[in-house]
């Protein structure tokens, strides 16, 4: 099979050091990591440093502070569960001035680009809840499965369901766009 | 389980890059002979690439100061706005200066406007003694052989004279409507 202009990409994602459970609790570092993982999933950067800031006012409500890792994972599960509940979102972030050109450098290449990437944005919206979340851990985090479950308290087979079906949905999601496109 | 079944169940391991050689020799073996898995796949990888590259932009997003930022946005989401917006604006400055050149000159065109009145030699034109009370719409006098009656139009810098002859002797036909600037004309 040809590899493809994904190979090299896909190769460095693979090649990335996962997260390491061990290193001490650095507050900033964890509030910048909550930050991304937020944006993720609301696509706009008042609401995810909002929603962090409310995680970690609960956090500090609670009663005896739990060890760093397990408060990690707690502070992951509880931006998830508010990026889930939030009613009312802004506006999303544009992409375009984010999105690298490129090989070709064509202005029509790249405002295909970033249409197709807005359209894979609102696919993903269309997702069922834990589907969305276990596949922007998966895909967009680089988080493993066992601490995608460990985070989101399900067995590592439920989380390959829910990355696998999220796979699935949202190719047909996007087929269906492209076949609507086709015929219009 | 036909081998395109087995291969695709294996795809969320190829993407996850968990396979190993052995099996990813066996996969690409088959995707050689199968267009449709070999579509699949690829699709498959399209969307993983393209999910990583949402995935940049976001971290992106959020690491980025928010003045950089801001200098970010203004300079890419609003240039179209700018420009539109001076479009705008030139084409109500250049139209204002049409409308203004249209009221100096009347609402003929500056020909008409400036054109002198063409008046028959045989009226006694200077002991003509028109009403210019700017109250009256229609004002008529006569001396002599000549009547003059004096239309205000809705321009306030062109009104009609329309002179006839009293007598027969004088003109056989009056004289056609004609625009004027002012009593000096004529």
């Amino acid at each position: 099979m040809d590899p493809g202009p994904n190979a090299a990409l896909l190769a460095s994602v693979r090649a990335s050091p996962a997260p390491d459970a061990t290193r001490p609790l650095d507050v900033g570092a964890l509030r910048g990591r909550l930050v991304r993982f937020a944006l993720k999933l609301v696509w706009n950067r008042d609401d995810a440093e909002e929603i962090v800031q409310e995680a970690f006012r609960v956090a500090f409500a609670l009663p005896s502070r739990p060890p760093d890792a397990v408060l990690e994972r707690w502070m992951l599960r509880t931006v998830a569960n508010l990026a889930m509940n939030l009613r009312r979102r802004r506006r999303p972030e544009p992409l375009g001035a984010w999105i690298d050109p490129p090989a070709t450098g064509s202005p029509q290449a790249d405002a295909e680009r970033v249409e197709a990437l807005e359209r894979l944005r609102e696919a993903m919206d269309r997702l069922p809840d834990r589907q969305r979340l276990v596949l922007v851990m998966r895909t967009m985090e680089q988080m493993d499965y066992e601490t995608i479950a460990a985070t989101m308290e399900l067995s590592v087979a439920a989380v390959r369901t829910h990355v696998h079906l999220a796979r699935r949905r949202l190719a047909e999601l996007m087929g269906e766009r492209r076949g609507r496109e086709t015929t219009a | 389980m036909n081998t395109c079944e087995m291969t695709l169940l294996k795809l969320d391991d190829w993407l996850d890059g968990m396979l190993d050689e052995s099996d990813r020799a066996a996969i690409r073996a088959h995707m050689a002979e199968c267009e449709a898995c070999r579509a699949a796949f690829c699709a498959a990888e399209t969307l993983q690439a393209n999910l990583c590259v949402l995935g940049a932009a976001a971290d992106a997003i959020a690491s980025t100061p928010r003045v950089q930022r801001r200098h970010v946005a203004i300079s890419r989401a609003t240039l179209w706005r700018i420009a539109a917006a001076l479009v705008i604006a030139a084409g109500g400055f250049w139209a204002a200066r049409l409308t203004m050149n249209a009221q100096r000159t009347g609402r003929g065109s500056a020909n008409d406007a400036q054109r002198p009145v063409q008046l028959s030699p045989a009226h006694q034109v200077a002991a003509l003694e028109v009403e210019t009370s700017p109250r009256d719409d229609v004002r008529v006098s006569a001396d002599g052989d000549v009547m003059a009656v004096r239309i205000k139009s809705s321009n306030p810098r062109v009104h009609i004279v329309v002179l006839y002859p009293t007598t027969p002797a004088a003109s056989a036909t009056p004289t056609p409507p004609a625009d004027e600037k002012s009593k000096a004309n004529i």
